[in-house]
């Protein structure tokens, strides 16, 4: 059974004569463990289509079922529960609580679950060892680099343990060094069993991965599976 | 969570915070001075219920020229042993303020009305020979003037010898403590011809054990033998003793101060949800449900409530003479204030949450995942 099971999906924005389609009839089919990029020009829905994976927007119409389930149909509290459990966000600005520190940022996925104190602190402290950030644990976010900020939302991601990491343009805000050691951390998660869909439109970030979707106009245009470069 | 969630808050938003507390604190503050207002008033009613005359009219006589004091006393004769009368709105100087006193009279025998905190009542001697002493509460005790073993109190240029103190051992009883009582015999000259002069005379005449219909027809009786042009008017007793509050006003006040404080809070508390869209995005993005966001604004609103309450109790015990002078009557924190406070705290929280919390439920993590 697959992992990811889109099948023609449309999604439309505003009514009668100032509709926009972003996605028209996607079918994507993505298993466990998948390192996939997907790629386009501005605009042609790329990011539309994560957030629907993410069940952090929904589909105007089509099937989507993860892990079999069809997410379409489900509540709030369901989808909510899902984001926690399934699925880790990685942004291209981090996303991160401005007014909170590491430690706290990192822990968000976990105050959900029902964790003590001391499983949270030992998971937290675990990937952030992991990450080399440690020693910023106590430090707000705000008074951190860019390099480091997209750290902490790597730690955050991992942390959650979920079978999904989505990142959308996560190298965007970082410069080439920190951008090659973010994918290098793609890559070693997915090594570990992870199922990782990176959003871009950087060649060198899409050789990283094994499967490259491009998109255009809300349409699936290519897909092409292969080793990493 | 939630605790370092609201410190968090506090340290990103310190004024919009703030502004929140001041608002709920000083609704607190006006709710407890009206609870404490309202306290007093029912407590005042109470005593006034204890110590007003018992079987007590009221009587008006309006003479036809000025009537001579010693044939007004003589209207009283033969009434019942037991009746007293009091001559009613009489003030007499006491240096340069004007003294609210009560003068008292009986024909046969003394009813002790006041209880007495130390010394004794008046004798009916005393009474009949129109001595100059009083009975004097104990909020009018500073007025007295102590004089070898003897207390004495100055009105209307005469010394009244203060021969005990009435009042409740131990208990503020505001109905009584205020009060001077003097013989009606014993007033000054000055008083009397003032008091003759307006030719009209108000007084009650009151009974321990029953209605004082005969004494009201013997009244009438040496009215009309001694002053027969006069006119006398019998009403039922009320107390000439004002109520400070009036209840309906006290509730809307406070009713008012609290939704005024409960819009400043949900504006600033709208604008402080403006403020966290960002981060109510990123909670949802990692699993907060609406409900979980609602949940954490409505805890953090509490909290909020809950500290305005502890600040507002604080400011009660920081200006409490202040509020004394205001309100006449000092705020003790009761049983009433301590359930009212956590109706405030819940009923503030979930008020003051409803529309932030409606904006918060409408933030999608999309709209807000890519923002800088």
């Amino acid at each position: 059974m697959a992992l990811i099971e889109l099948e023609n999906i449309y999604k439309t924005y505003g009514e009668d004569e100032y509709t926009t389609v972003a996605l028209k009839g996607v079918d994507l089919t993505v298993d466990n463990g998948e390192f996939i990029s997907i790629m386009g020009p501005s605009g042609s829905g790329k990011s539309t289509l994560l957030n629907i994976i993410g069940c952090m927007d929904v589909p105007t119409k089509g099937v989507y079922r993860l892990d079999g389930v069809n997410v379409t149909t489900l509540r709030d509290k369901e989808l909510s529960r899902i984001r926690n459990q399934k699925i880790s966000f990685v942004f291209q600005h981090f996303a991160l609580m401005h007014h909170f520190t590491v430690f706290e940022n990192v822990a968000l996925p976990l105050w959900k679950r029902e964790l003590s104190k001391k499983e949270i602190k030992e998971k937290v402290d675990h990937y952030l060892e992991k990450l080399g950030i440690a020693h910023l644990k106590k430090k707000n976010v705000s008074k951190l680099s860019g390099g480091q900020k997209q750290r902490v939302a790597i730690a955050r991601a991992m942390v959650a343990e979920t079978d999904i990491v989505l990142a959308d343009e996560p190298t965007g805000a970082l410069d080439q060094e920190n951008g090659a050691r973010l994918m290098e951390l793609f890559c070693q998660m997915n090594e570990e069993g992870k199922c990782i869909i990176v959003i871009t439109h950087d060649e060198k970030v899409a050789s990283y991965t094994k499967r490259i979707v491009r998109i255009v106009d809300g349409q699936i245009h290519s897909d092409t599976k292969g080793e990493r470069q | 969570m939630i605790f370092s969630s609201i410190k968090n808050q506090i340290k990103a938003h310190p004024i919009t915070t703030f502004f929140i507390v001041l608002g709920l604190s000083l609704s607190v503050l006006m709710i407890s001075v009206g609870i404490s207002s309202m306290n007093y008033s029912k407590l005042l009613e109470q005593e006034q219920e204890h110590y007003q005359p018992r079987h007590a009219v009221s009587v008006d006589i309006t003479f036809a020229e000025e009537p001579n004091w010693q044939r007004v006393l003589g209207l009283f004769k033969n009434i019942h042993a037991q009746t007293g009368v009091i001559l009613e709105e009489v003030t007499l100087s006491h240096g340069d303020a004007m003294m609210a006193v009560t003068p008292e009279y009986w024909t046969k025998k003394v009813v002790e009305r006041f209880p007495l905190v130390e010394g004794r009542y008046f004798t009916i001697n005393e009474i009949q020979e129109g001595k100059k002493v009083a009975l004097v509460g104990k909020d009018r005790m500073k007025d007295v003037r102590v004089e070898g073993s003897d207390r004495y109190l100055t009105m209307g240029h005469d010394r009244y010898k203060v021969i005990g103190i009435i009042g409740v051992k131990g208990k503020r009883t505001r109905v009584i403590d205020y009060q001077v009582v003097i013989p009606m015999t014993s007033l000054p000259v000055a008083a009397i011809n003032k008091l003759t002069s307006t030719k009209q005379l108000h007084f009650t005449i009151h009974n321990p054990v029953k209605d004082p219909y005969e004494d009201e027809k013997m009244i009438r009786q040496n009215m009309e033998r001694l002053f027969p042009a006069a006119q006398m008017d019998v009403s039922p007793y009320t107390s000439n003793i004002m109520l400070h509050v009036d209840f309906g006003e006290q509730l809307a006040l406070m009713i008012m101060i609290y939704l005024l404080a409960i819009v400043n809070a949900v504006n600033l508390t709208s604008y402080w949800i403006q403020e966290r869209t960002y981060e109510i995005g990123i909670k949802k993005a990692f699993g907060y449900s609406n409900y979980d966001i609602v949940s954490m604004l409505f805890c953090e609103m509490c909290l909020i409530s809950a500290a305005s309450v502890l600040i507002g109790f604080a400011l009660q015990l920081l200006c409490n003479r202040m509020i004394e002078q205001w309100i006449d009557y000092p705020i003790h924190l009761s049983i009433t204030h301590l359930s009212t406070a956590v109706v405030f705290v819940v009923l503030s929280a979930a008020l003051t949450i409803i529309i932030p919390a409606m904006k918060a439920i409408r933030v999608q993590p999309v709209d807000v995942m890519n923002r800088r």
